[in-house]
């Protein structure tokens, strides 16, 4: 048990670097949000497995499982706000004729 | 309608209760407020039609689970190997799903599954489409087949009885 519980936390931690990596290298806003999905969905789920592998406290285990379960809703809740309200300040700053300013600093 | 608000905040609150384990007045006290609160902002969302099965979804959801895990992991991997590809091979658009025949429930799992499934996030919701991101033309095409709609219609339960 406590070597597949090493193994899902280290798998964990390359998908938590390789969505921090994505966030690096993707060009633009919108493709970055892809990459911080990654360390969203597959990193915390390996590693919370991980976790409650690694616990002995049926308790401990329930708490652990609610927070994947309020992730999976409270995560894509975020990024729905993040890129609606990127949409929606790129169409004011479309219909804004007056400034032009660049799209981003 | 008070008599629901009230059985939402008394759940909340052997959830409060379940979870702090402690059961001073105070924390108690605080239980009993953030249900009430928290059932009353729910009640004003106002999710549930009546004409929604909420036990029908429930019971069903076992069944779209282990293959919506196996589509996270499978883009998971898609999305990471594009990430660490040295000429980042992706070509991001944007696209509209229709959501026909979904209500408001089903509306909302299909809206955060496309979100929740990395390479292709929702930017819109309207009464009928979907509008979604996509990382690659790929996974764009694959969500216009329109699988994961038809497993999510099948969770609200319409589709059996039209």
């Amino acid at each position: 048990m406590f070597v597949v519980s090493w193994i899902l936390l280290v798998l964990g931690s390359v998908f938590c670097l390789i969505g921090t990596l994505g966030l690096m290298r993707l060009p633009d806003f919108y493709t970055r949000v892809h990459a911080a999905s990654i360390i969203d969905s597959l990193g915390a789920i390996l590693i919370l497995l991980g976790l409650i592998t690694q616990s002995q406290d049926p308790l401990v285990i329930i708490k652990l499982i609610l927070i994947l379960l309020f992730m999976m809703l409270t995560g894509p809740t975020a990024v729905h706000a993040l890129a609606h309200t990127a949409v929606l300040s790129e169409k004011n700053r479309a219909s804004d004729q007056n400034s032009k300013h660049p799209q981003e600093p | 309608m008070l008599i629901r608000i009230l059985i939402a905040a008394s759940l909340l609150l052997l959830l409060w209760v379940l979870l702090s384990g402690h059961l001073g007045i105070l924390l108690l006290s605080l239980g009993i407020a953030s249900g009430l609160l928290v059932a009353w902002l729910i009640h004003r969302l106002a999710l549930q039609k009546p004409n929604f099965n909420t036990l029908y979804f429930s019971l069903n959801l076992p069944r779209f689970l282990p293959w919506f895990f196996l589509e996270v992991v499978r883009s998971n991997l898609d999305v990471s190997w594009r990430i660490l590809h040295p000429k980042l091979p992706i070509s991001p658009n944007t696209s509209t799903v229709s959501t026909s025949k979904l209500n408001d429930v089903a509306t909302t799992t299909y809206a955060n599954c496309i979100t929740l499934t990395p390479g292709t996030y929702t930017l819109n919701v309207d009464d009928q489409t979907i509008e979604v991101h996509s990382l690659t033309q790929e996974t764009a095409e694959k969500l216009q087949q329109g699988k994961m709609k038809e497993r999510i219609s099948v969770l609200q339960g319409r589709l059996n009885t039209s």
